[in-house]
């Protein structure tokens, strides 16, 4: 028996060590372009043996020696490749793969991208920057984070707003990431339309729940962009004429094949428009500018950089004149960022990437009055800066294993508040200005297991620090993602993700305005943490280019921050002492919880999809509400949204989409009455003393906050687009018309006195707005 | 800044449709208003009702109905027994003495209003406890000359163990002046003013320190001034809407959430509190 013992033993030794393995590893890009191509597919037809390509196209597969190794590579809206080799030696195979039309039907032989079932990751969005250019947007203007409006768990806030929030967090609770980079305030035109140029961005990917430790800082959501490194072959570009902005973008190699560049930019011009026709004691306008630019460099298979930065500035200015004073006013706000990255492989197996990040969004105030007697000059800035190191390393030693790695220190500077006010009036200039200086540190580790076919996990910790003043917070956050194959095509998965939020953002609206504020944790307004769950089911249709998923969640987020009752922005703003705000804003509890639904056509002439969400927002303060439990502004039960994108030939697209959702919960005074209070009696003995006193006329609000709806919400947007093909251009022509069936959707309530009774009244934004754009694109 | 959201808002309603609104709200109807605050250190027991009137719809146009309701019907029992509040033309609120129904430490007492026209409201409360003492109460003069002075008040107050307890504090700061040329009759003015705190169920014995700055600045001579103390041990309910009311509860401002007013009235606003009571007179001058 022992003998036997042994035999079996040495043989399966002897089969271990004649496995001998190798890798085949290098980047994936796009045929002509050259641009590296992330979340592509490796896969060994015949087995469960696949892995994707990471951020920056580089993929890593190490396999048992053999003969004719077959390796598929497949992404969706590209022709597969198959490439056969014989592996006998570490292999390094750069591939191109070509885009296809999505009119032209490829002949599905495999897989043709990681479809939803075999993904380990839930609750995650990609949205493919094509389809933005396709959909109807108002005024023409195609905006990412509309589109992402449109998906199921991501809700705007208001009539227009490009505002957004995930799983019932607040706009503070989203990470926006360009290229590593935070940005701060993502938003042009007082939340209008969003930051980010679609012509320079090459993946757009959201991420609601079940979050891999190498994302961090928010409680909600982690919206992840990069832009496009540059066409590395030839000289591309777009334009755009539209009735708001006009932009353009540039791109091509300045060392062909070894160094490309990128350059696009963004420009309103209404304010030149009607600038000459206003009169001259009166002249006043707005408008936006943003700029992309990144430039890349390929130092050899090993090394590759990368600088990338976003500009970008939205004024308001008026200037007022009479015979005996002038005045002027003046908003303006602006994010930058750039980043500088480093790729570099340290072997087959091991790719790092090294980045330095600064990021900086300022606000400012101005107002200036000058007459004969007196002058005045108010200057009121706010902002946040940070610097930030992350290196990040993926290790993928064998195709069931992806090990992601690193750490990230960022330094903030928060200035909540600064004003220099200048009077005739004041024997000296009055300068205030606050400061808060924080470190916020991470350091992350994940594995992407594929246990066995069936079984895949996504396990990992982030242990995050945050120091500011004397203060130090040490948290690990937990992370895990199970997915569970009943079927090929079909799975089931769970999710668990702690994350804590070292910032606040004062915002009474919730719209992004300009004046929003960012403010540290500190032990008055305490760091923020959330506990989410998330149970899913995901099937792929392949055939017939279907997929569908459905998740529920619950999500428990603990201080959160709220203004006390009748604080605002206000207050804080025109208050010099900028550390007011801790004293206008209260910590709570909330909860989220619900389902939602995704089903998606993502091939053939037509393509879209539908989501459902349903779902509860609850917040709990102490200071609020009497301390009762009450919906949240944003609380919708429920949430429709239908997208349809039909290219009809290579000529003409159709596309519409049509949004239903629950009306926001809201506080309106129902009665008012004459308070009374206590107040001193004369003398406690006077038999006719009356202990109380009427105060003033108030307001009852109804039984609790948010104790009402507004309106549902429900808009349809149709566009159609005409494609002509030149010799050296295409050029599209784009008919639009945003809310189609003229639906009035409340956007605030305000009481009116009409014949002397007092009426609720709704104001409503966007009646039916047609648009007109032109782009070429060569 | 103010200036500008208001341009904002203005603009926004200049540019965009407006239409009555269409949604669901409760009907619109009036309301009793019903205050009354009792306590063992009265010898009387009073009570105010009036009516609200619907904040929009057909009832809205009609303000003069929130005057005080003279035929209602007040009742105040402990349970066992009760006892009917009359009407005082004179002074436009009901009141009972307190020997009718002495209002006693810890227990509870029931309030019933209706009305002719079929209104009814109702509310109970539960009278403090404990009798409490105020430990010190310090006046320290930070600025004074003839026409103004500028003090702090701090207030020491033992807490009760193991219970929250909801603690009011009352100032009425009374100053006599005359004007200096021609020499007039001296006036009175008023200024009250409310903080309220609580303690923590969970420390006990711990103390509670109040400090407050009162200003009172005149362009005449000032003859006399004197502070009113008055700290009160608070029912919860008492407590919750005076703390609502004093912080400017029911007025709305579009930029900012409202602060609600409490009211522990079924049917009706206002509050049927109860409270204890201690006082102290510090003359300023």
């Amino acid at each position: 028996m022992q003998k036997n013992l042994f035999m079996a033993f040495v043989l399966f030794s002897q089969c271990i060590l004649s496995q001998e393995r190798f890798t085949v590893s290098g980047y994936i890009t796009e045929k002509g372009s050259r641009e590296n191509l992330p979340g592509v597919t490796i896969h060994q037809p015949g087995t469960g043996h696949a892995t994707t390509s990471n951020a920056y196209g580089f993929y890593s597969i190490t396999l048992p020696r053999q003969d004719s190794l077959k390796l598929l590579f497949s992404f969706m809206g590209f022709a597969s490749e198959l490439k056969v080799m014989k592996l006998d030696r570490n292999i390094a195979l750069n591939i191109g793969l070509k885009a296809v039309n999505n009119l032209e039907e490829v002949e599905v032989t495999a897989k043709r991208t990681e479809s939803i079932s075999e993904d380990v990751q839930m609750s995650r969005i990609d949205i493919p920057i094509e389809k933005v250019k396709d959909i109807p947007a108002l005024l023409g203007e195609k905006d990412v984070l509309k589109v992402l409006q449109l998906m199921p768990g991501v809700q705007k806030g208001s009539e227009g707003s490009s505002g957004f929030y995930v799983r019932g967090g607040g706009p503070d609770q989203n990470l926006i990431i360009l290229d590593d980079a935070t940005v701060y305030n993502a938003f042009h035109l007082f939340g209008f339309f969003s930051l980010f140029n679609g012509d320079a961005l090459k993946s757009v990917e959201l991420t609601k729940g079940g979050f891999p430790a190498r994302y961090g800082g928010r409680l909600s959501s982690v919206l992840d962009m990069q832009m496009k490194d540059g066409n590395k072959e030839k000289i591309h570009g777009e334009a755009g004429i539209g009735i708001i902005s006009s932009r353009l973008t540039l791109e091509g190699p300045i060392i062909k094949d070894k160094c490309s560049f990128l350059v696009s930019g963004r420009r309103t011009y209404i304010d030149a428009l009607i600038y000459p026709w206003m009169p001259d004691n009166r002249k006043g306008g707005y408008y936006f500018y943003d700029m992309n630019a990144k430039v890349n460099y390929v130092f050899s298979d090993k090394d590759r950089l990368f600088l990338s930065g976003y500009f970008g500035k939205d004024r308001f200015f008026a200037n007022l004149k009479n015979e005996a004073s002038t005045s002027k006013f003046g908003l303006n706000w602006g994010n930058a960022t750039a980043t500088a990255r480093w790729n570099h492989l340290f072997s087959n197996k091991l790719f790092a990437n090294t980045s330095l990040i600064f990021t900086d969004y300022k606000m400012g105030i101005m107002n200036e009055y000058k007459d004969d007697q007196s002058t005045f000059s108010l200057l009121y800035t706010s902002g946040i800066r940070d610097y930030s190191f992350k290196t990040s390393f993926d290790y993928m030693p064998n195709p069931s294993h992806y090990i992601k790695f690193g750490l990230q220190s960022i330094y903030h500077q928060f200035r909540p508040g600064a004003s220099v006010l200048k009077s005739s009036f004041l024997e000296s200039d009055f300068k205030s200005a606050s400061l808060f200086e924080a470190f916020e540190n991470a350091l992350f580790v994940e594995d992407d297991w594929k246990i066995t076919p069936k079984w895949r996990l996504n396990a990992g910790v982030r242990l995050t620090n945050f120091i500011i003043k004397k203060e130090n917070y040490i948290n690990p956050e937990p992370r895990l993602s199970v997915r569970y194959l009943i079927m090929d095509d079909l799975s089931v998965k769970a999710s668990f993700a702690t994350m804590n939020q070292y910032m606040h953002l004062l915002s009474n609206t919730g719209i992004g305005l300009p004046t929003d504020l960012w403010v540290p944790a500190t032990a008055k307004a305490p760091f923020m943490r959330s506990q989410q769950v998330a149970l899913g089911l995901s099937k792929d249709f392949v055939k017939k280019g279907f997929d569908i998923a459905v998740e529920g969640y619950y999500k428990e987020m603990n201080n959160v921050l709220g203004y006390k009752e009748g604080a605002s922005f206000l207050t804080i703003g025109d208050n010099s002492e900028a550390v007011s705000w801790e004293n206008n804003v209260t910590s709570g509890q909330g909860w989220s919880y619900g389902g939602e639904v995704l089903l998606r056509k993502n091939t053939g002439k037509f393509t879209g999809w539908i989501g459902y969400t349903l779902s509860w927002t609850e917040l709990q303060f102490d200071e609020l509400n009497f301390g009762k439990k009450f919906f949240a502004r944003y609380d919708r039960r429920h949430d429709i949204s239908v997208v349809g994108v039909y290219k009809i030939n290579q000529n003409i697209t159709l596309s519409a989409t049509w949004v239903y959702g629950t009306g926001n919960a809201i506080t309106l005074p129902l009665n008012s009455y004459v308070a009374n209070t206590y107040a001193l009696p004369y003398t406690f003995s006077n038999p006719t003393a009356l202990n109380q006193a009427a105060v003033y006329q108030v307001q009852d609000f109804g039984p609790q906050r948010n104790a009402y709806r507004m309106s549902p919400y429900h808009r349809m947007d149709l566009g159609v687009q005409f494609h002509k093909k030149k010799k050296y251009y295409t050029r599209t022509f784009e008919l639009g018309f945003y809310n189609v069936y003229n639906r009035q959707n409340p956007f605030f309530y305000y009481i009116d006195t009409k014949n002397g009774v007092q009426e609720l009244m709704q104001v409503s934004l966007f009646p039916i707005i047609p648009s007109v754009s032109w782009s070429w694109k060569f | 800044m103010k200036y500008f959201m208001m341009f904002l808002a203005g603009l926004f309603i200049a540019s965009a449709c407006t239409k009555k609104a269409d949604i669901d709200l409760p009907k619109a109807e009036n309301k009793l208003v019903v205050t009354c605050f009792i306590t063992p250190d009265d010898s009387v027991i009073s009570a105010v009702v009036r009516n609200s009137t619907p904040k929009f719809g057909a009832g809205s146009s009609r303000q003069n109905d929130q005057s005080d309701i003279s035929d209602a019907l007040v009742r105040l029992g402990d349970g066992t027994r009760s006892i009917t509040l009359k009407f005082d033309g004179e002074g436009a609120f009901y009141r009972a003495s307190a020997a009718e129904l002495p209002i006693l430490p810890g227990k509870t007492y029931y309030l019933e209003v209706s009305t002719p026209d079929g209104k009814k409201a109702s509310a109970s409360a539960i009278v403090p406890t404990e009798r409490f003492e105020i430990e010190s109460v310090k006046f320290p003069m930070i600025r004074q000359d003839s026409t103004s002075f500028e003090h702090e008040i701090s207030i020491v107050v033992p807490d009760i163990e193991n219970e929250t307890s909801y603690f009011a504090v009352f100032f009425s700061n009374t100053v006599i002046t005359r004007q200096r040329r021609p020499q007039g009759t001296p006036t009175g003015l008023n200024n009250n003013t409310w903080s309220h705190f609580d303690s923590d169920e969970k420390t006990a014995k711990s103390k509670f320190y109040h400090t407050n700055t009162n200003t009172y600045f005149s362009s005449d001579t000032i003859t006399s001034a004197w502070l009113d103390v008055s700290v009160l041990n608070c029912s919860r309910d008492f407590y919750l809407y005076s703390k609502s009311i004093s912080e400017g509860g029911g007025v709305s401002n579009p930029f900012s959430d409202p602060v609600m007013v409490y009211t522990n009235i079924s049917n009706g606003f206002g509050c049927f509190g109860a409270y204890r009571s201690r006082s102290v007179t510090h003359v300023i001058r």
